[in-house]
């Protein structure tokens, strides 16, 4: 099988020096895709690519042509696709094709990126295994019996697999980062409020948003660039902010930067040896590119979880009452309404799906709103005034991604709150609306390790800039799965 | 027939939703005037709730919202927001309904009914319609279909005090409400369209062994027309009366009970007691900012407010010297009053002819024609010079009505009407006795029955001279003639 190039920029100066075309790229990554032996994909839409792999060469030759064009991308099946089925991995919307696409996957087409299909997931997002997806698990390139994390794990394993150039996940508690940890990628997850939610199957609305997976650094601040910016469609977009060329700071080093070091993030009880000993590998690398590391503390880290599991399910239980078999989607018939909700919804749903809609309506139920609900909140304001206040002090704060790596399929799935603990250094970042990336820093036991930073709101630049001093200082972004085929 | 007063004192409460006047829905792009649009045709993801769809707030409505609060004497806080109110029914798209819970737009005003007592309006808050339902049988087989049109529709939902205490007050209440709203462009609220729909609260309150009773209220839902609204009042306080003096469970029942009228049988029916209550797990909606009406902003609302109906036809009697009727005419049709003002601009002296032609020709001529006063054919300065004409006696009432009638025709300036059809009044006496001369001299009877006595005979004979005269002379002079040659 023909490999890809390592990068977006690597193809991108093939397709420009004729050396290879958006077509022969597209029919090299559908090939791939179809011999995926890690369960990534749910829908390959063939023709679909090719035919704008054929748009993408016309335009490449009439030179002018952005970035991304002709690029062979992967989408996370959560994100809406006119006329091709979208299921957020759950039985629910079977049969359901968007009559509109996600303003995300719009503003890639309009830039001539090839789609080549939508990828497998956790359903409805929720979950850091890919062991909920109705559609079986998604296996880790690097060993097949462990799981790629979760929720956007079949995008991660495109990327990881050399299927697709680059992806788009979802990340609402680190489902972009932390799959992008346990699977060896870059993975990134922006300000909330940088990239439009229009068409992105909700979650939890206050803390969805898009993001890249990516092989470099580089790669991600180019997808960035094509997806950020305002969208009238998505009023909670309320920061007017510059459209930021995001690739200006990525050669600058870090040199005299300050780089904090949340003691927090490095005490916890579940933490692996081997992730702590890359992460702080990593923090020596840094230092020794000139880095000044602080500790800081963020006091309210442990409660970043209780916060995130009343908040999050709250909003999940409202945002999925939608489904109840009326006008689209799966519907069981039953002999009146309240039946056919029950019947409806009782199949349609996975357990972890309702696990979380009831957490949420409980508490959001009179007599118990004020004790989780508002007080969830009140803590939320209090968590990021304590990110604001560390960012007077630092640059970039930089921590673990996962406490874990690829953890083996079916170990977590019957203690839903270990399998919670996955998200306890990736979900404050959402709980704060800030920026976070991981990036690869490593193995242990054979696996790899993610390196996460995260930036002050809207500061991606920033964010860049550490993380891709921290690629060219190190090997690591380089090393890949061997892939068999099928 | 006598009405005895009820053993009881009433209090009721109203919530009325209102269909706000926009063109396109609270939170898309969608149309917003469904009614009469076939099935399923002003959607889109957003009213249809499709997955990934996000609300965009409609500014107009917020700002109408605003505005019928202003109209109301109430206050807009700085800040608001919106809410979801959670609960499932296939004619609600999203499985929850985005309101307004404990912030609402505007709150704490009032409005005075005819005859001055005031009526507390406690919020009044935006939200979005739902779709409709059609139930029907085929094949054996009851089924019920989805209209999403309706759905995201923009209601204001205004709240009441427990202020009035009869359905006839209740039911001034809701003609007041909807004067207001109609005139400061909130709503057309036509309920003929379902675009004004009540919730009334009624309770009794009565002297019973030297204690005062109170027992638990019931709330009708959703009452579309003034009848329903007086007939189910009426209906639902005897129904706690008789309940209560017949030992029915209202004796131990703590909460209130939500009931339905039928019009067809004249009477409400159970729909659930407090027990079956649900519980709407209201949260802020996080697809939603905050709002923070701009001081600058509300101030323009108000001063763009139109003064209100009840206000316009005191001044209309007090100022201009109109009779209640005429004035109330006027009033019900805003287009109409100001296009009575704006003529009485022009004849400020004359009010009273003027409010005469607005009442007559012109609304007979609408409504012969259609259309509405605004934009009528005659405009209304014209109007006001052809009134000025008739005041300075340059023009016969009479054949004022023709230069109307040619204006509406085929529209220009009065006098040059008058000139061209040579209708202007004339001051030749001598032509007018030779036109009466003529009419005596072919009515005899007319004179022999005046020289009988009858004073009256002569007065038929007013209009042929005029017609002779085609409607050029003044009647007065007319009539002075006749009297000079027969005396
Ligand atoms: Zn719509």
């Amino acid at each position: 099988m023909t490999e890809l190039p390592h990068s977006i920029r690597g193809a991108a100066d093939l397709l420009r020096s004729r050396r290879t075309s958006a077509l022969e790229l597209t029919e090299a990554a559908l090939e791939r895709s179809h011999a995926d032996r890690h369960n990534a994909w749910l829908h390959l839409c063939d023709e679909r690519a090719r035919a704008q792999a054929r748009t993408a060469d016309a335009r490449l030759k009439l030179g002018d042509a952005p970035a991304l064009t002709g690029i062979p991308w992967a989408c996370k099946d959560i994100i809406g696709t006119k006329a091709i089925p979208t299921t957020a991995g759950s039985r629910i919307l079977e049969g359901y094709v968007p009559p509109y696409s996600a303003t995300v996957v719009e503003r890639l087409d309009e830039r001539g990126a090839v789609m080549l299909g939508k990828t497998n997931l956790d359903e409805f997002a929720m979950g850091s295994s890919n062991e909920n997806s109705a559609f079986g698990p998604v296996k880790n390139p690097w060993r097949t019996d462990r799981v790629p994390g979760g929720s956007s794990g079949g995008s991660a394993v495109a990327v990881a697999a050399g299927e697709a150039l680059f992806a788009l996940g979802t990340d609402t508690g680190g489902s972009i980062r932390q799959p992008a940890a346990l699977c060896g990628v870059v993975g990134m997850k922006p300000t909330y409020g940088r990239v439009p939610r229009w068409g992105v199957v909700a979650f939890a609305s206050s803390l969805d948003q898009v993001g890249p997976f990516t092989n470099t650094v580089e790669d991600a601040a180019i997808v960035c660039e094509a997806i950020f910016g305002k969208d009238p469609n998505d009023t909670t977009m309320v920061t007017e902010f510059p459209d930021d060329d995001l690739q200006t700071d990525l050669e600058k080093g870090v040199k005299g930067m300050r780089l904090g070091v949340p003691k927090e993030y490095f005490s916890l009880k579940g933490m692996e040896p081997g992730v702590e000993r890359a992460v702080r590998a990593a923090l020596k690398v840094l230092e020794r590119e000139g880095a000044k590391l602080e500790e800081v503390s963020l006091s309210l880290t442990d409660h970043g979880l209780a916060v995130y599991y009343i908040i999050q399910p709250a909003e999940a239980s409202s945002n999925l009452a939608r489904y109840d078999g009326i006008r689209y989607g799966l519907r069981v018939e039953g002999p009146n309404l309240l039946e056919t909700y029950r019947r409806t919804r009782g199949k349609g749903f996975g357990p972890e799906v309702k696990r979380r809609m009831i957490l949420g309506t409980y508490a959001l139920s009179a007599g118990y709103y004020d004790a989780y609900y508002v007080k969830a909140q009140k803590v939320r304001t209090l968590i990021k005034a304590e990110y604001d206040r560390v960012f007077e002090k630092v640059d970039a704060l930089v921590t673990p991604t996962s406490p874990t790596v690829a953890f083996a399929i079916g170990a977590k799935v019957n203690d839903p709150l270990a399998m919670y603990l996955n998200d306890v250094f990736t979900l404050p970042v959402n709980i704060s609306g800030l920026p976070g990336i991981s990036v690869p820093c490593g193995f242990s036991d054979g696996l790899p390790v993610g390196l996460q930073i995260i930036a002050n709101s809207y500061q991606e630049r920033t964010m860049f800039r550490v993380a891709a001093a921290y690629e060219r200082a190190t090997p690591h972004h380089l090393a890949r799965p061997e892939v068999k085929a099928a | 027939m006598t009405v005895s007063a009820p053993p009881y004192e009433l209090v009721i409460g109203i919530e009325t939703h209102v269909e706000l006047n926009t063109e396109s829905k609270m939170f898309c792009g969608c149309r917003a005037r469904w009614f009469g649009a076939p099935p399923n045709t002003l959607v889109c993801p957003v009213c249809l709730g499709l997955p990934g769809a996000l609300p965009v707030p409609n500014r107009r409505a917020i700002e109408l919202a605003i505005t019928a609060g202003l109209a109301l004497h109430c206050q807009t806080p700085d800040h608001t927001k919106f809410d979801r109110k959670n609960y499932m029914y296939p004619d609600l798209p999203k499985g929850y309904q985005i309101s307004q819970y404990d912030l609402p737009l505007t709150v704490n005003g009032w409005l005075k009914l005819e005859g001055g007592k005031r009526v507390g309006i406690r919020r009044a808050h935006l939200e979005e319609d739902t779709g409709t339902l059609k139930h029907g049988e085929g094949a054996g087989q009851r089924y019920t279909l989805v209209d999403f049109n309706r759905s995201g529709v923009p209601l204001l939902e205004i709240v009441s005090d427990p202020d009035m205490s009869s359905a006839g007050e209740a039911e001034r209440y809701v003609r007041t409400l909807r004067d207001i709203l109609v005139y400061s462009g909130v709503s057309e609220m036509r309920l003929e369209q379902g675009a004004g729909r009540f919730d009334v609260n009624v309770s009794i309150r009565f002297e019973e062994g030297g204690k005062t009773i109170w027992p638990p209220q019931s709330e009708i839902k959703n009452l579309n027309s003034y009848e329903a609204l007086r007939g189910a009042v009426a209906y639902e306080s005897d129904r706690l009366w008789r309940e209560w003096q017949s030992g029915g469970e209202i004796r131990t029942r703590t909460g209130k009970v939500t009931v339905g009228w039928s019009p067809e049988r004249g009477r409400t029916y159970m729909q659930r007691s407090k027990e079956e209550v649900e519980d709407y797990r209201y949260f802020p909606e996080p697809d939603l900012v905050a709002l923070r009406p701009k001081a600058t902003r509300v101030a323009e609302l108000r001063a763009a407010l139109p003064e209100m109906p009840t206000e316009r036809r005191a001044r209309f009697v007090e100022k201009l010297g109109l009779s209640e009727k005429d004035a109330r005419n006027l009033v019900a049709d805003r287009q109409l009053a100001d296009y009575f003002e704006a003529a009485v601009g022009v004849e400020p002296t004359s009010a009273k002819a003027v409010a005469n032609w607005v009442i007559g020709e012109l609304t007979a001529a609408l409504k012969r024609d259609g259309g509405d006063a605004k934009g009528a054919r005659v405009a209304p300065e014209q109007l006001g010079v052809l009134v000025r004409l008739i005041a300075a006696g340059r023009v016969s009432p009479t054949a004022a009505k023709q230069v109307f009638g040619e204006m509406w025709k085929r529209g220009g300036d009065p006098e040059a009407i008058v000139n061209t059809l040579g209708l202007a009044q004339t001051s030749d006496e001598d032509a007018i006795a030779a036109a009466v001369d003529e009419v005596l001299k072919a009515n005899p009877s007319a004179l022999a029955d005046y020289r009988k006595g009858k004073e009256r005979a002569l007065d038929g004979l007013i209009g042929p001279v005029m017609s002779r005269m085609k409607g050029r002379a003044d009647g007065a002079v007319i009539r002075r003639i006749i009297l000079e040659r027969v005396g």
